[in-house]
């Protein structure tokens, strides 16, 4: 009864009726445009950020191409149906701290309509286990991040503080939860944002991807900040976000904001380093008993500090595309000044060292790295370490550390340079008065 | 990979793709949006294209990741009526076996129905399951026959499982 056979019926499957493709020119032109667009954001030659491959793309397609208008802003003639004690007000510094992602990504908001994602761990929703007087948005979207933040304001604190617990009873209640033929896991987090916060991540037991949640509460209202990537971010990705947003919040407390509230919000940790502020190579190192070593350096070619914290994972990439699966270490806390240089340390097992049935060798096109803390991954090309093992993870990482020796040879490398443009300037104008006067 | 190569390549596998990725994900909509986006990002990454053994494969890849990333943050953002997280909306006449054949797939654990599809529908060797799903042989083997006995239990007529 071959016709009732499912491995059959699912080899004749064949592509289930007719399709309807762009034309392979309009293909062509799309990935173009892209193209020249990602060159000119990373303009660095070397190592290219070439950003993993996941993120509801084609939603963005659209919206890249100009093709789906802005979302409205929030406005105040949205308001008028609030009343003014119920409302957040006009200007409120949601999108504080957002990285600017460029042409690579785009904001929504702050706005009342902008959407994303709220926490629902099995189907509970405490956001709206009360009822919000009135709620704003932000979103700041990458090719493989997604930060969105929301603000909630009640009607009293005994809401906003009910909201909190609705919270932390529903991830505590909610350790696993079926997804399609996955599991999904809520995690509560450690984290100090210096309020009262509860933190939790929403992962998959057998896959990636996941966001990471923080809420806090002042006076009748409530934050969300969330990072949902490919990795699960950690609590230090989010925690520097609130604690630049909070203060604001004082506007919901019955205290107000005080006298000086305008100079209370400081930053006192610099967000954590992206992709777009970092530069990699890699440099060879000596070989030992079957390994090679290389060392990955990454230098902060942004013109602020950025922290490197959390997880760092590296997957080697072959030619046609395919991560292999990798290693994951853990990284301590440091910043990164401008110029500042981050170290990683690679070891290759020789893929020669084992049988091929066992290894599986196929060519390797790039490194690709987790950034700590981001989710965020950076490609390198792995130059001279160009195969590796598909069956078995030969190639793994060290935890980032800091170059400090080759920061302060920038530093004096900068200082150098800036004493000897001193000295051409004097020279150039000790010639001029020479040539001014007679 | 010039014009007229990718043009023949896109052109030539682009239903095949649309239909392994449907058997993949449950969603022929979510399918062809994906392929077509993994097209995209195929052109604008041509140069490591042309370096792949299978630009097939990478294209099946890359819109794979994308359908299952998503799937994922559509669910997690609510938006119930997105096609994505609704029953599929079939376009094409219905064929109750396939139909059947697809409902019971996505009730499979996702690295079963992987394996079955790369293999039996893609046409590819236990070895190019492996390469493309990133695990052993011996993995790829085991989920296979799994996921053939799991099939099997669904899709029998004396099975009230496969909900059409």
């Amino acid at each position: 009864m071959s016709d009732r056979d499912p491995l059959e019926q699912l080899a004749r499957l064949g592509s289930g009726g007719p399709v309807t493709p762009l034309p392979p020119a309009e293909v062509r032109r799309l990935g173009d445009r892209r193209r020249a667009r990602r060159t000119a954001v990373t303009g660095v030659a070397g190592a290219v950020a070439v950003l993993a491959v996941v993120i509801p793309a084609s939603l963005y397609a659209a919206r890249d191409d100009g093709a789906t208008p802005e979302p409205p802003s929030s406005s105040d003639t949205a308001t008028t149906s609030i009343p003014p004690k119920d409302r957040i007000p006009a200007g409120f510094p949601l999108g504080l701290g957002a990285h600017d992602y460029g042409s690579d990504g785009h904001t929504e908001g702050p706005g009342r309509d902008v959407s994303g994602t709220t926490p629902t761990p099995c189907n509970a929703d405490p956001l709206a286990s009360r009822t919000a007087t009135d709620r704003l948005a932000f979103a700041s979207l990458a090719v493989e991040l997604e930060d969105y933040r929301h603000l909630s304001l009640y009607a009293d604190e005994k809401d906003a503080r009910s909201v909190m617990k609705a919270a932390a009873d529903a991830v505590a209640a909610c350790p696993t939860e079926p997804f399609d033929a996955m599991t999904m896991m809520w995690t509560s987090r450690a984290a100090d944002t210096g309020y009262e916060s509860l933190t939790f991540s929403q992962g998959y037991r057998d896959a990636i991807g996941g966001t990471t949640f923080q809420l806090t509460r002042v006076g009748r209202a409530v934050l969300m900040v969330a990072f949902s990537g490919e990795g699960v971010a950690e609590p230090a990705t989010l925690t520097p976000i609130t604690k630049q947003i909070a203060p604001h919040m004082c506007v919901f407390t019955p205290e107000g904001c005080g006298p000086d509230a305008s100079s209370t919000p400081t930053a006192t940790t610099p967000a954590d380093c992206t992709t777009a502020d970092l530069d990699a190579t890699v440099k060879p190192l000596d070989s030992a008993a079957g390994s090679t070593y290389a060392e990955v350096r990454f230098t902060n070619t942004s013109s602020h500090d950025c922290a490197i914290h959390g997880s760092s994972t590296l997957r080697a990439v072959t030619s046609d595309g395919l991560a292999i699966a990798g290693n994951t270490t853990t990284s301590n806390e440091f910043v990164l000044a401008p110029d500042g240089v981050a170290t990683a340390l690679v070891r290759d097992t020789n893929p020669d060292n084992f049988p091929a049935a066992d290894c599986m060798p196929a060519n390797v096109s790039a490194w690709r790295i987790t950034v700590p803390g981001s989710g965020e991954t950076i490609d390198v090309d792995p130059t001279g370490y160009s195969t590796a093992c598909t069956k078995i993870g030969n190639v793994s990482i060290d935890p980032w550390k800091p170059d400090q020796g080759d920061a302060a040879a920038a530093r004096r490398a900068a200082e150098a340079a800036a004493a000897s443009a001193r000295a051409a300037a004097d020279a150039a104008a000790a010639d001029a008065s020479a040539q001014a006067s007679p | 990979m010039d014009e007229s190569e990718f043009d023949e390549f896109y052109t030539a596998s682009f239903a095949r793709l649309v239909g392994q990725l449907h058997a993949l994900i449950g969603n022929r909509d979510e399918a062809q949006d994906c392929v077509q986006e993994a097209f995209v990002r195929a052109w604008q990454h041509r140069r490591s294209l042309e370096r792949a053994d299978h630009p097939e494969a990478w294209v099946r890849t890359t819109a794979y990741r994308l359908a299952v990333s998503r799937w994922r943050r559509v669910k997690l953002a609510r938006r119930p009526a997105d096609r994505a997280v609704s029953p599929p909306a079939w376009t094409e006449p219905s064929d109750e076996s396939r139909v059947a054949l697809i409902a019971a797939l996505r009730q499979l654990p996702e690295a079963q129905r992987q394996a079955l599809v790369l293999h039996h529908l893609c046409d590819l060797p236990v070895q190019a399951v492996a390469r493309e799903t990133g695990v052993p042989e011996g993995t790829v083997k085991a989920r296979l026959s799994r996921g053939r006995a799991a099939l099997a239990t669904l899709l029998s007529p004396d099975s009230g499982a496969t909900h059409v």
